[in-house]
């Protein structure tokens, strides 16, 4: 016996409130979940409170963050060797649980304030912010 | 407040979500394995089979060649009874490649007797034969259900139409 399946292409929504998050992306903000209940902010955001499970309804604008951990990164997602190593950074906000995952200046270093540098023609995804560099 | 609980996501949602493309050239080949060709066998003939762990006492419905709790070999096979007990339930409006149900199904999780306790349950996914209110409800966990074997089988989890309900707590 043998099941075979054939991927054409995977589409991804990002649910009712990951919607919302990417529309802010989209008008060149970006923002964190807010719970009503326990007032924890986080990210990314998540229709419910990863603290205290209530259902979320706010984001709120975010400022600077902090890069807490980076890497440099040589290759892409299918092994081929990259022509400009990619700095990548795990990037943490004030009072913010959580945090986000995405590229860096290369003259970022860890510990440095980092603000996102947005595309000029968005279109509602996390590569609208073109990478975070030095506050 | 919009309800989420078992709402369907209609057409125009799904239209103006914002939405992630990815081409991954992939595909699956998926052989069943020693333990799985066994099982599939034991569907054709009508009965559902698992491994039993000669250390922990736990049966692997579906069946597995090591036990995950105590990383022993599994060599003795057991028949298990096709009822059980749903562990949980959801109701799925759309098929596999995102076309819309005619009619919504409910899935759900089933705990046959015979197949481990109630802390460590292999536990057996497969559709459930009621109404998408009884989930709305959560009046369908812990429900008492039966297989409803299919008359033609051939060696495939479908061998099993669904699991109806007994009877109603």
């Amino acid at each position: 016996m043998e099941v075979r399946m054939e991927i054409e292409a995977y589409e991804y929504t990002a649910g009712p409130l990951g919607d919302r998050w990417l529309n802010e992306i989209k008008q060149g903000r970006l923002t964190a979940a807010k719970c009503p209940s326990c007032n924890t902010i986080f990210l990314p955001p998540k229709l419910y409170c990863p603290k205290c499970r209530s259902r979320v309804v706010d984001l709120i604008q975010l400022g600077k963050g902090k890069v807490e951990y980076m890497i440099t990164v040589g290759v892409d997602d299918e092994g081929k060797e990259l022509d400009h190593p990619a700095k990548v950074a795990i990037i943490r906000f004030p009072n913010t649980f959580g945090g986000l995952v995405h590229y860096v200046s290369d003259d970022v270093e860890e510990g440095d304030e980092v603000l996102p540098e947005f595309r000029e023609e968005r279109r509602g995804s996390i590569t609208d912010i073109v990478r975070f560099r030095k506050a | 407040m919009t309800d989420f609980k078992v709402t369907p996501l209609s057409e125009d949602s799904f239209r103006n979500a914002i939405r992630e493309s990815t081409s991954p050239r992939a595909v699956y080949d998926m052989a069943p394995g020693e333990a799985y060709t066994k099982f599939f066998e034991g569907l054709r003939e009508g009965k559902i089979l698992g491994t039993k762990c000669p250390s922990c006492g736990l049966v692997h419905v579906p069946p597995k060649v090591y036990c995950q709790y105590c990383y022993l070999p599994l060599t003795q096979w057991v028949e298990v009874k096709d009822e059980g007990f749903v562990e949980t339930a959801v109701v799925v409006y759309i098929a596999a490649e995102r076309e819309r149900l005619e009619k919504p199904e409910v899935v759900g999780v089933i705990r046959l007797e015979g197949s481990g306790d109630r802390y460590r349950y292999p536990g057996l996914m497969h559709r459930i034969c009621t109404e998408p209110e009884e989930v709305k409800s959560s009046r369908i966990m812990g429900v008492k259900v039966k297989a409803r074997w299919a008359t033609e089988r051939k060696g495939s989890i479908n061998d099993i139409e669904c699991f109806e309900v007994v009877s109603w707590k």
